[in-house]
């Protein structure tokens, strides 16, 4: 990939943003700053305001109140032609009527660049998303992943200051999502262009963006880099959302004794509170148990599924169901006994 | 914006909309020459409904709509049926003539109809047994529309393979599968026909006229003699028309709404 | 039973019903255009050709191009405004009352305007309160003000697919780049919505080309129109000529063959750019 082009790169500064609609908040009092060059992916469920706050951005919603600014410039009222921002959509919105090269020149044409700049720049963002040769095709014979690139070169083209992404690889197989992610990220760094993108995949948000914030319900439930996310999550919300784990509701007993599926266990270094404590399925290593032996904590293998890689284990604790991610070369049987060894450092208390 | 486009919409309303409203007033005013009426009263609708003539006539464009409606029903369903299901190449000759009124309108239909049909051995112009099956012609193209599209989106095909894959007999799939799923497109499609066919001018006054008289011919003969009970006539059509239409774009999702559009 | 012999013997009476009632007189009317007692002869086409038909033909072009024109400009318009509105209700309302508007044509409306443009019609009396010169409903120049009320909603019902078509993110994708709504418009909006608007145009061409009950039971036949010359021709209340009628129909049925056949062309230059989504 050539570097399209020098990109000045500027902030994006949400601050107390809202947004209601029919006396529902759809975002509710965000403030947010992606810094300039960073990659900074906004991650919740479906309706929590991702897009709403990404339009708020591209000018599509005019917030209720709060300030939208771009490179310091307060963009709050100015009308999206006016912004310079590239989006990318997740239908891509491409022009049906305009070939390949006439979508990419779409914003050219507007600015009204000159035929022979035109053309170079048009060939050189077709060099950038890898669609040589594709100049003159009509977008409606490319496949999923050409209309991406294409969409993306579009949104390029014209040297916006910020892009915008919202959902930009979920209608894509997953082969293609997982390359074109790659080859996302890298063209963004290459290019140093401050991006906002919206999923709801985490995997995409922790492999693709500097920092990553988790929204639930229209606010911002927590601002983070992917692993600050993954080791501390700040709420049970965050901590299921971002990657799996064992959430039981945890009681007490003093002396940092606890009492967590029906099984006690010692954590030294947490508070004394009774509220879930959290288990990465990773981190727990199954041993197998003889009929009478018994072990701090132990449970029933319920389900064996192979994943290649590593194999998941479910398995009853208690009365609960837990998760492990154990290496391959342990065989369990189901209803077989086992002990599950957690170091005491890897669980997380998290308030109920 | 918003002023031009709540113009033009309103625009379109008013067109649409004060004719009929007008001949309403018109109907009920039993002299209007000024710019408002003098004086209103109910004796046009008296006079029309106390007309044997009326009743009868009417009651022969009931005949008619529903004889035309129900032969292309009865033709049209196992057709597709069987277009679709085993022999899906044939489908677009179905479409060429079931959409001929298009090339071949009514007027011109009536030419080549009399042609054949006033002279022995099948002498039955001016009969309604002329007239019906030339009226289903006519109004093919409203029912074949709803119905072909009823079979397509339901992707009947597939409903019949996975019916019979559970075991369901060819009868079984035809009662419990298709009907059921078609049957929205059926109705909605048999009431635009029907609206179509009560309303049918030209075959009426060419083939039969006042030999076999319906509703339409008897407002024709109406509109020279009394303007008042005509209005009358023009308004109950309008609110038949209405009726049938609002019940048909009931079964169907709006944006089926073009096939609702005629050929005339 | 076996559904498959059953549906198909219901297909094959289809068949010898269309033959019957369609087929059949459709070839017979062209047979006739074309032959006269001894035999092939142009005969008829040539009596087609009087000045008195040609004029008739002329006199339904002009009509059937105008009011398609002004039907398509306006319906295009309103099926704008409709697919721009958020107020469902009126966008309900509207569509459903187009829908039966475009198909309420003949006697009923052909009176309907008598009573506001005719000779003591309501509008006329109001035009003539203000001083504009009356609109005579009998006229030929005037009847495209009766065609319109069914050609404008039909226009109306078959552009608001077209519209709906249309994305609003294109839109915003637009102006995302820089582009004014009106911008967006001319290089997209207009070029998308262009073969839906040019084949609706030729169906309202066509749908004023072969109307014939509204215009017979407006004038009795006294506007000379391609429709009412054949029906005079076939039913004898001022010429009495088949030969004729049938060589008139056989021009009519070209003029409606060739629509039909651009229509289709239309549609399917249409699909290609729909296949967008
Ligand atoms: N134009 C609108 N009118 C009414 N409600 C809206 C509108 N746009 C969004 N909403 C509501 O605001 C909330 C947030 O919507 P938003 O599209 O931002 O969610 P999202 O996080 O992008 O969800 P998804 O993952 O499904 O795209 C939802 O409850 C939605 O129904
Ligand atoms: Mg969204």
């Amino acid at each position: 990939m050539t570097n399209a082009n020098a990109i000045s790169s500027v902030n994006i500064k949400l601050e107390n943003i809202k947004k209601t609609y029919n006396g529902k908040a759809a975002v509710d009092n965000v403030s947010l700053e992606v810094k300039p060059g960073e990659m900074v992916s906004l991650l919740g469920p479906s309706g929590c305001g991702k897009t709403t706050t990404l339009r708020a951005v591209a000018g599509f919603e005019i917030p209720d109140s709060g300030r939208v600014s771009i490179g310091d410039q307060d963009v709050t009222k100015v009308p999206a032609e006016q912004r310079r921002v590239g989006m990318v959509f997740q239908s891509y919105a491409l022009f049906p009527n305009l070939s390949v090269a006439g979508n990419i020149a779409f914003g050219l044409r507007v600015a009204g660049w000159e035929a022979s700049k035109l053309n170079a720049r048009v060939s050189e963002l077709l060099e950038v998303v890898g669609l040589n040769g594709f100049d003159r095709r009509s977008v409606l014979t490319l496949s999923g992943g050409q209309r991406q690139r294409v969409a993306l070169a579009r949104a390029l083209a014209p040297n916006p200051r910020v892009l915008l992404l919202d959902e930009p690889l979920s209608a894509l197989d997953a082969k293609i999502r997982a390359e074109l992610r790659t080859e996302l990220r890298r063209l963004q760094l290459d290019l140093g262009i401050t991006t906002l993108l919206v999923t709801h995949d985490q995997e995409e948000a922790m492999s693709m963006s500097d920092r990553v914030v988790v929204m639930n319900q229209g606010r911002i439930e927590q601002l983070g880099t992917p692993r600050d996310l993954y080791a501390t999550p700040a709420s049970p919300f965050v901590a299921a959302f971002v990657g799996a784990m064992n959430l039981m509701p945890a009681e007490a007993l003093g002396n940092s004794g606890f009492r967590v599926s029906g099984q006690t266990v010692n954590i030294p270094n947490l508070e004394n509170k009774t509220g879930r404590l959290g288990v990465r399925p990773e981190v727990i290593d199954l041993k197998p148990l003889e009929a009478g032996q018994s072990a701090a904590i132990q449970g029933v293998i319920e389900l064996v599924t192979y994943l290649g890689a590593d194999q998941q284990v479910i398995l009853k604790v208690g009365g609960d169901t837990w998760v492990a991610r154990v290496e391959n070369d342990q065989v369990f049987g189901r209803g077989q006994k086992v002990s599950l060894e957690i170091p005491q450092n890897a669980w997380l208390w998290l308030p109920a | 914006m918003t002023f031009l486009r709540r113009g033009i919409i309103g625009l379109l309303l008013a067109y649409l909309l004060l004719p009929i409203l007008m001949t309403l007033v018109y109907s009920l005013s039993s002299s209007w020459t000024e710019l408002v009426p003098k004086a209103f009263s109910l004796e046009a609708w008296s006079h029309l409904f106390g007309d044997p003539k009326f009743w009868a006539d009417g009651g022969r464009s009931l005949i008619l709509a529903f004889s035309a409606v129900a032969l292309s029903i009865f033709f049209l369903v196992p057709t597709l049926f069987a277009i679709t299901l085993y022999a899906p190449k044939l489908s677009s000759a179905l479409e060429f003539f079931s959409l001929w009124p298009f090339v071949f309108p009514g007027v011109i239909m009536a030419v080549g109809l009399i042609k054949i049909f006033s002279t022995p051995p099948l002498a039955i112009s001016g009969t309604p047994w002329l007239l019906i099956p030339a009226v289903t012609v006519v109004v093919m193209p409203y029912a074949y529309r709803a119905v072909a599209n009823a079979f397509e989106s339901a992707d009947v095909r597939q409903l019949a393979e996975a019916a019979r894959s559970l075991g369901a007999s060819d009868l079984q799939i035809l009662a419990w599968v298709i009907f059921p799923t078609v049957l929205p497109g059926v109705l909605s499609g048999g009431v635009l026909a029907l609206s179509a066919a009560f309303g049918e001018f030209s075959l009426a006054q060419l083939l039969v006229g006042s030999s076999w008289e319906t509703l339409p011919y008897y407002q024709y003969l109406t509109n020279s003699q009394d303007g008042h009970k005509s209005a009358a006539i023009s308004v109950l059509a309008f609110a038949i028309a209405w009726g049938l239409g609002s019940f048909a774009l009931g079964l169907r999702s709006s944006d089926n709404l073009k096939d609702a559009v005629t050929l005339a | 039973m076996n559904l498959r012999w059953a549906t198909f013997a219901v297909a094959f009476l289809f068949l010898a019903f269309l033959l019957m009632f369609e087929i059949l007189p459709g070839i017979l009317l062209v047979v006739s255009a074309f032959t006269n007692k001894f035999g092939f002869s142009f005969e008829h086409i040539q009596e087609a050709t009087k000045p008195l038909f040609l004029k008739a033909l002329v006199n339904s072009v002009n009509l059937s191009f105008f009011t398609a024109l002004e039907g398509a400009a306006l319906g295009t318009l309103t099926a704008g405004a409709i697919w721009s509105s958020k107020n469902v209700k009126v966008k309900r309302f509207t569509t459903a009352i187009s829908g039966v508007a475009a198909n309420f044509a003949g006697v009923p409306l052909a009176f309907a305007f008598v009573v506001i443009l005719g000779s003591s019609g309501i509008v006329n009396l109001l035009l003539e309160r203000v001083g504009i010169e009356p609109i005579d409903v009998y006229r030929r120049q005037n009847l495209h003000w009766v065609y319109l009320y069914f050609q404008w909603p039909l226009m109306t019902v078959l552009m608001l697919p077209a519209f709906n078509a249309i994305q609003r993110e294109w839109l915003e994708a637009a102006r995302g780049l820089g582009s004014s709504s009106l911008g967006f418009w001319f290089k997209v909006g207009i070029p998308v919505l262009l073969p839906t608007l040019l084949g609706s145009m030729i169906l309202l061409f066509a749908n004023s080309f072969g109307a014939y009950a509204t215009v017979y039971a407006l004038s009795q036949g006294s506007i000379n129109l391609l429709p009412t010359q054949i029906g005079f021709q076939v039913s004898g209340q001022v010429g009495y000529d088949p030969g004729a009628a049938a060589a008139l129909s056989v021009m009519m049925a070209v003029t409606l063959l060739l629509s039909l056949a651009l229509y289709r062309f239309s549609r399917r230059w249409a699909a290609q750019l729909e296949g967008a989504k």
